[in-house]
């Protein structure tokens, strides 16, 4: 059994340098969560901004209805469509770095999300938060940055951590524009050793130990946050 | 526009009306509030007067009228209205601190971000102003930290580090155990006594009679009757102002 | 202690989503079959008594493909259709069984023969070390070339031009493998799901060439403007069919059939049903 699995190891990830194949998967899988959680938090707050503020003040009516038409949009798809939808119909006829629009992908897909969990993290600060804020003086937006959203996003860092573990796992489909993340690096070693379950069960375990860290970090951060106002 | 401005009215409320859909909360106000005035304004639930008073610095657009404040129409479409609150210090019932941020935080923000002060002048300010109220040790603490009624202190204090020229107090003790209360108006009374400007709507018969100089009753979105607090509780004429007091006192 | 009770709740965590996978997206096609009830009684009591017997008790014969590779096998209407299909018919008839169809990605077919879910898998596949490693091949059925294909004012001529240029391919075919080669002289490999995808992309002009298989090589050409594929092929091969290692008595049985299709001409007259003399 133990001369079987390391015969196994051996052939799939020692031969041949096979091993490369999902160090170099993981490091894309890395780069595209990282720069498509960035881009997620962009977009998601600022829309979130500006549903709210159409929600408080029906002000930005028109920005509000494209906000909306993207989140019916984003939210109504699989992101797999709306990744090869971006490559091949988006970026037709142009060669393009495909870590870009994968970044870019996830990261629209994500914000749609990210907007939807800030927007209520902010729909639930109290009002009285937002008027003690106008009534020292502060206009609408000073009194979004420095007293509505610092609390918003300590009660919304849960479930957004909770959006980055699923868009961290979502990556893995990025492999059908023929990247090379971390579930790809495991196809090609099933397709060249035509073992599925080394290639599979590592590429399994990896992602699970990458959320678990991720999950680490999130919670710490949530107590540090949490013991600032207790 | 009327320009009848006179040189110690620091407001001037003029035919102000405010209703929500087709309730009309506030009917034809007319009031003058002036330099050093402490003005309490008391009536039953519902009548309007925490509607009257957050219309002041327009916490609750008027949909009738004008407010003039140090001579400004600030119910003029251009005005900036940002600029004048930061004159007119509010007082929730709820207190509203931030609760994300130290004392400290609190009280320097505003100051900060808003009139450019220094840090360490609005920090010195601050601590002069906690020190008054007997919270200087809190500076370091947290809103959850701290008590109801050193709460509402601290959001007294929050207001004056604007150095506002008026403070408008919303009911400020009603959210407070009793036992809290006297703490609370104690700070309230310093400040009459230093000639703040103060328009106050509370439930505090005793604190109405002993720190204002005028009282007004409002009932049904109209000032039904003022006057001097010794006057206006040992001799009310309005009738429904008779039936109320005599529920309250 | 702990990372083992993790891999087994993994594994069976995985292997169970595999299955679940495997039958309810498998698109099965039973084959009409001529065999008589005394042909299938009389294979029965074989399977019984052999314990690596050729297919299911009940006379069925499960073959494994990816049915996105014309000619060798396609969807055609409600059907999957294809020279390897239709040999794979024949060999089920020769052995008097039904024969069914499963398809299933390219890069699950040899995972599926190892697990017994499939008897033997019949795909366009060549016949090389690492597969040999994990499933036995029968005696080669036809030959194959894996060609290139450019768009028509490529500079790329030849096999040679390859190196460093942007090479699309099948994930898992004879051609991913045969072009990760070129990897070392700076080329870079995009591996689809699909082959159509590779020509898309080549289309759009993401990369600069497609290496596949001739026949559905022919068939991308036919359908797209402006590409052609090159005289020269990148490597001539045989294709065979997989079956689990070790399963002996499946695989003779396999290459007798095989040997009566080539003698009796029936063998190329599938082939030439699908692919028109050049």
């Amino acid at each position: 059994m133990s001369d079987k699995f390391r015969a196994d190891f051996y052939q799939n990830f020692i031969e041949d340098d096979r091993w490369k194949y999902m160090v170099n998967g993981l490091g894309n899988t890395i780069k595209i969560t990282f720069f498509a959680v960035l881009l997620g938090i962009v977009l998601g707050f600022l829309v979130a901004l500006i549903r709210s503020t159409y929600e408080k003040t029906r002000k930005l009516w028109f920005l509000d209805m494209l906000c909306r038409v993207y989140l019916t949009v984003i939210r109504g798809t699989p992101v797999l469509i709306q990744l090869m939808i971006i490559y091949f119909v988006v970026f037709g006829s142009m060669r393009i770095d495909k870590v870009l629009v994968s970044v870019l992908a996830f990261g629209i897909n994500s914000g749609a999300y990210v907007a939807e969990i800030f927007r209520s993290g902010i729909m639930s600060i109290d009002n009285g938060q937002f008027e003690a804020g106008r009534s020292l003086g502060f206009n609408y937006r000073q009194t979004m940055f420095y007293i509505v959203t610092p609390q918003a996003f300590k009660n919304v860092l849960p479930a957004l951590g909770n959006e980055f573990i699923v868009l961290l796992k979502e990556t893995s489909v990025a492999g059908y524009i023929a990247i090379q993340e971390l579930t790809k690096g495991a196809d090609i070693i099933r397709s060249r050793t035509y073992n599925a379950y080394m290639p599979l069960l590592a590429a399994g375990a990896i992602y699970l130990v990458m959320v678990m860290i991720f999950t680490h970090f999130v919670q710490k951060l949530e107590r540090r946050l949490r013991n600032s106002d207790h | 526009m009327t320009t009848d401005y006179r040189t110690d009215a620091l407001i001037q409320v003029k035919h102000l009306g405010k209703r929500f859909g087709d309730l009309e909360v506030l009917k034809d106000i007319n009031v003058d509030i002036r330099k050093g005035d402490v003005v309490c304004v008391i009536g039953p639930s519902g009548s309007g007067k925490s509607t009257f008073l957050r219309c002041l610095n327009r916490l609750e657009e008027p949909t009738g009228g004008n407010i003039l404040f140090e001579g400004v129409d600030i119910t003029a479409p251009k005005t900036d209205i940002d600029k004048h609150r930061q004159k007119m210090g509010m007082v929730f019932q709820q207190f509203n601190l931030f609760p994300h941020m130290t004392i400290m935080k609190n009280l320097i923000i505003a100051p900060m971000k808003l009139q450019g002060r220094p840090q360490k002048e609005a920090e010195e300010e601050a601590m002069r102003l906690l020190e008054r109220v007997g919270l200087a040790d809190r500076a370091g603490a947290y809103p959850s930290q701290l008590s109801g009624g050193q709460k509402q202190r601290i959001a007294i204090v929050r207001a004056l580090c604007m150095k506002p020229d008026v403070m408008l107090f919303d009911e400020p003790t009603s959210a407070l155990d009793p036992e809290m209360v006297g703490e609370v108006l104690n700070v309230m009374r310093d400040l009459a006594r230093e000639r703040m400007t103060m328009v106050v709507v509370t439930h505090e018969m005793g604190f109405a009679r002993e720190v204002a100089n005028r009282v007004m009753f409002m009932d049904d979105g109209y000032f039904l009757e003022e006057n001097a607090p010794e006057e206006f509780f040992a001799h009310p004429r309005n009738e429904r102002l008779k039936n109320f007091l005599s529920k309250v006192l | 202690m702990k990372k083992q009770v993790l891999a087994l709740v993994m594994a069976a965590v995985m292997a169970g989503s595999l299955t679940a996978c495997g039958s309810s997206a498998a698109d099965t096609t039973t084959a009409a079959q001529a065999a008589t009830t005394a042909q299938a009684e009389e294979k029965k009591e074989e399977t019984e008594t052999e314990t690596e017997a050729a297919g299911d008790e009940d006379g069925v014969l499960v073959m494994a493909t990816n049915a996105e590779f014309p000619p060798y096998e396609y969807h055609d209407g409600g059907e999957i259709v294809g020279i390897d299909v239709e040999i794979a018919e024949a060999i089920a008839e020769k052995l008097g069984k039904t024969l069914e169809v499963e398809d299933i990605a390219f890069d699950s077919i040899i995972p599926e023969i190892q697990s017994g879910k499939a008897d033997f898998g019949a795909a366009g596949m060549t016949v090389d070390e690492d597969r040999l490693k994990n499933v036995d091949f029968s005696d080669p059925y036809t030959t194959a070339s894996q060609v290139i294909i450019v768009k028509e004012d490529s500079d790329i001529a030849g096999p040679d031009d390859l190196s460093g240029k942007y090479i699309g391919v099948q994930l898992g075919t004879t051609g991913d493998i045969y072009a990760t080669d070129y990897e070392e002289e700076g080329s870079t490999i995009e591996r689809y799901n699909k082959g159509f995808e590779a020509v898309q992309a080549m289309l759009q002009g993401k990369i600069d060439a497609v290496v596949i298989d001739i026949e559905p090589a022919k068939v991308f050409v036919s359908q797209n403007e402006g590409i052609k594929i090159l005289d020269e092929a990148l490597t001539v091969e045989e294709y065979a069919i997989a079956v689990k290692k070790g399963n002996t008595e499946l695989l003779e049985q396999i290459n007798g059939a095989l040997a009566e299709l080539k003698d009796s001409g029936e063998l190329q007259a599938i082939i030439d049903k699908y692919i028109s003399a050049e």
